[in-house]
């Protein structure tokens, strides 16, 4: 795996190599991952010429060849040089970027060698309450992140706070070149405001006034207690509240894994015959449908026992009658294989 | 009837992905749309319209997603669904020969083809072909409350950075509600109950009073809630958000918990096409060389075991109507323990996904109408409402900023933004500028064909985002066809926008797609353009 990555730095270590091929399944914090050797074509792939799709193919299931089509392709990269910063929950972030080729080859041109012993790094910063200028963040880290990646999960300590991340270069001497700054995000609570200034209003004060009015003090406090525990329960994914929400499987058809060998069996009696064309047929007293050609035949579960089996046909004109009867059996067999 | 000390509002959320292939049969996902109208939305709606009929008094809220009410009205899947249910009727004609000899199963089989006969007459017979008329027959009733959702059931917390897109999928699934059923809507469920702040201004604008999250949405809104989720809270923007109670959640979900688990109940996973032979069931399976589900099962849970008996169905009858005792129990007990400490009258929100009833849980909508019958007659405690008889009963609510939640796994957006889906992003968010940046550079008017390309580019937006996509990624149920509807979606966006841009629209390819994708007729695709209630 390792293996692989370096390989893929050294062969590609130029100013392109950080254009981000995008690998749709492939994510640094993923231990699985697994790149592709990266195709550095920086023109977005055409897909005005490719056809047009028209089948899809359920999983795992082969269509006839003749109607397959090849699929649309989707371009790796947009050609902007960007980075979008999206939350994930209470202490993770998701940012992915692309970096256009004009910026590459100017951070080649300002960096020279010095680009190839740079770090491509997320500066994550934390903006909460303040409208960030670039250098006033309230606290940042980094993340280095691998060139190829072309997304990341960040992991943050506090819940409840705004970032911005910086992607950029670090140097050797540690200088930081920006490329691209996201858009800001705000993480979500773990747990109930400790603000309890109350405003009751209707809709209407709502629409007309937006004027804080304080409501008497709270007989509530039991209830939110009690939802206390709940939501500590939803942040920290403890017992069956992960289940609640999605219970069952998803869409598709889902079987049961079989959890040890097994075997399963079941007998079935065809009864099967033919009489004159137009004659009405009864097997057990049930009515069967006769084909054009005067056949019939029916299936029917055998369990264990005797059964009998009365096939009863009269002519179309209903003047002549013919009977067969049988005994079916089916019993264990003793001293059978097992 | 003496006044209730509290209130419980069901809600049944109704959401399938658009999946009507036009150019062919062979589409095993349309079969998703089938089962759910034979096992789910039928047998919901022969319950509730025949309580209705018979004058017992109930409110419960019905959202049901813009995606699926085109596939109720779409009449190519009106007929394929019949033809579908034909041969299950034959297939159960055939189960009733069959099992002669066990009498049990004879029993059960006798049972499905009664009622696939029965479902083909209603849908026919009573609803001419078309669910809408059943839904606006249950709304016109008094009974039921129906609301809307977005467009395509996009994650809307994952449009942040292009809020526009959000907006629109919040627009367009309000005007395409209005237009089937002719008034609007009051309630909106939000996909997954994603929400994240602001998008309420959305809400406010396309004229909504009133949505739902999952308890930790409003639990941890800041200011803090008075009465956590037992009361609604107003947004800034005067949307009302109502939080889902876990209690009654875990009492239906929960696949070790719940009811639906209980061993008289039938079995989901043991179904004939599983077992029967091949020659059997090959009508039922379209074109797939694979085995799939029938719908005829017969067995019960049983127990812990691989080994299942017979379904029973007057047990698991009877069973229905203990767990909805219990269930009415339980909320009477949780609403008088809340009146004790609020000096208001709870309400208890319990949403459910509708397939939950029906498809999943075989019972469920027996426990419904238990649920249902046992609260008009059986107690005085509580009450039926759904969130707008409460909010005319109590105008007057706190006033707070709920927080970023869903009711997806861990309660966020993970599910959504996972190793194995997260690739969509990166595409579906430059759609979304670039429907942005176009719905700008081509206000209306437009010369016709520039016109009906924008509105499809939009439809294309649109059915790239459902959430369903990410979700069956991460479910890893059918990837193939999730991923490759994302990747047309995409796609034709592209060939659009690049297209509208060089004034080369090729008239007979849109027409084509236009044909494929079919619904929402009326989009209007400049709702892109954003609006003042910016985020």
């Amino acid at each position: 795996m390792q293996d692989s990555l370096d390989e893929v730095i050294q062969t590609e270590g130029s100013a392109e190599a950080l254009i981000v091929p995008e690998h749709k399944n492939a994510s640094a914090n993923d231990a699985e991952i697994e790149l592709s050797p990266p195709e550095l074509s920086h023109q977005p792939l055409p897909h005005r010429s490719l056809p047009e799709v028209t089948v899809f193919e359920p999983e795992g299931i082969e269509l006839d060849p003749a109607r397959r089509r090849e699929l649309p392709i989707l371009p790796s990269f947009y050609g902007a040089t960007r980075v979008v910063l999206q939350v994930r929950d209470p202490f993770w972030m998701h940012a992915y970027w692309e970096i256009a080729e004009d910026m590459a080859n100017s951070l080649r041109r300002q960096l020279g060698e010095e680009l190839d012993r740079s770090n491509l790094t997320l500066r994550v910063h934390d903006v909460t309450g303040i409208a960030f200028d670039g250098s006033n963040s309230v606290g940042s880290f980094d993340k280095q992140v691998h060139p190829f990646a072309g997304n990341w999960y960040i992991d943050v300590k506090q819940a409840d706070r705004s970032y911005c991340v910086d992607l950029g270069l670090v140097t050797s001497t540690s200088q930081f070149y920006l490329i691209a700054r996201s858009n800001t995000v705000h993480t979500p609570r773990v747990s109930p405001s400790p603000i309890v200034d109350e405003e009751w209003l209707t809709i209407r004060e709502i629409d007309m006034l937006h004027r804080p009015s304080l409501s008497p003090s709270s007989p509530g406090i039991h209830v939110v207690a009690r939802a206390e525990e709940h939501a500590r329960e939803v942040a920290l994914g403890s017992g069956g509240v992960g289940a609640v929400g999605s219970p069952m499987v998803g869409l598709g058809e889902a079987h049961q894994p079989a959890r040890h060998f097994w075997l399963r069996a079941d007998a079935e009696l065809i009864v099967h015959g033919s009489t004159e064309p137009g004659a009405k047929v009864e097997i057990c007293g049930m009515p069967m449908p006769v084909g054009p050609d005067g056949s019939f035949s029916v299936r029917l579960a055998l369990p264990l026992g005797d059964h009998p089996v009365d096939i009863f046909a009269t002519s179309a004109d209903r003047i002549m009658h013919r009977g067969i009867s049988w005994i079916v059996s089916r019993a264990i067999r003793e001293n059978g294989r097992s | 009837m003496s006044t209730p000390l509290g209130y419980l509002a069901i809600v049944l959320h109704a959401h399938l992905p658009f999946v009507r292939h036009a150019d062919g049969e062979h589409y095993l996902e349309e079969k998703w749309f089938y089962e759910a109208l034979i096992e789910t939305y039928i047998p919901l709606y022969m319950i509730l319209s025949r309580l209705a009929d018979e004058g017992v008094p109930y409110r419960i809220t019905i959202s049901v997603s813009p995606t699926l009410l085109s596939m109720f009205h779409d009449s190519l899947l009106q007929t394929r669904f019949s033809t579908y249910v034909n041969n299950l009727i034959e297939l159960a004609d055939r189960e009733v020969v069959r099992t002669r000899w066990l009498p049990q199963f004879n029993e059960i089989a006798q049972m499905y083809r009664d009622r696939f006969q029965s479902a083909q007459d209603i849908y026919w017979n009573r609803l001419g072909g078309d669910m809408t008329v059943g839904l606006r027959e249950l709304s016109a009733s008094g009974c039921v409350e129906l609301i809307t959702t977005a467009a395509t059931h996009g994650y809307l917390p994952l449009m942040e950075v292009c809020p526009e897109a959000a907006r629109a999928q919040i627009h367009a699934g309000v005007d395409y509600f209005r237009q089937v059923f002719g008034f609007s809507p009051k309630g909106f469920w939000l996909p997954e109950c994603g929400y994240f702040p602001g998008i309420d201004r959305y809400l406010k604008e396309a004229g909504i009073n009133y949505f739902f999250t999952d308890s930790h949405g409003v639990l941890n809104a800041s200011v803090r809630p008075r009465y956590g989720v037992y009361s609604p809270v107003y947004c800034r923007s005067g949307v009302a958000a109502l939080g889902r109670d876990m209690e009654s959640s875990k009492q239906v979900w929960s696949a070790q918990e719940g009811y639906p688990g209980d061993y008289d109940y039938r079995e989901f996973y043991r179904d004939i096409g599983h077992e029967l032979d091949w020659e059997s069931i090959k009508p039922l399976m379209g074109n797939s060389p694979v085995r799939m589900q029938t719908g005829l099962k017969y067995y019960r849970v049983t127990g812990n075991t691989d080994h299942k008996e017979p379904y029973v169905r007057q047990w698991a009858v009877e069973k229905a109507a203990t767990h909805a005792g219990n269930f009415v129990f339980n909320r009477e007990r949780q609403v008088e323990y809340l009146a004790s400490v609020m000096d208001r009258k709870p309400i208890i929100v319990a949403p459910y996904d509708a397939e939950l009833f029906g498809h999943w849980w075989f019972e469920g909508p027996e426990f419904l109408d238990y649920v249902i019958r046992k609260i008009a007659y059986d107690q005085n405690t509580i009450a039926l409402a759904t969130p707008s008889d409460y909010l005319m009963l109590y105008p007057r609510n706190q006033v707070t900023t709920p927080s970023m939640s869903s009711w997806g796994y861990m309660g966020y957006s993970e599910v959504w933004l996972a190793d194995c889906n997260n690739w969509i992003y990166r595409h579906l968010h430059t759609m979304a500028w670039r429907m942005t940046e176009l719905a700008r550079s081509y206000p209306h008017p437009q010369p016709e064909l520039t016109q009906r390309a924008l509105a499809q580019a939009a439809r294309e937006l649109l059915l790239a985002q459902s959430s369903d996509w990410a979700f069956i990624m991460k479910a890893r149920t059918c990837v193939g066809y999730a991923k490759k509807r994302v990747e047309t979606h995409v796609a034709r966006f592209l060939r659009l926008y690049d297209e509208i841009k060089a004034s080369t629209i090729d008239p007979r390819w849109l027409a084509e797609i236009e044909e494929k994708t079919n619904l929402f007729p009326n989009i209007d695709y400049t709702v892109y353009a954003g609006s003042q209630a910016s985020l």
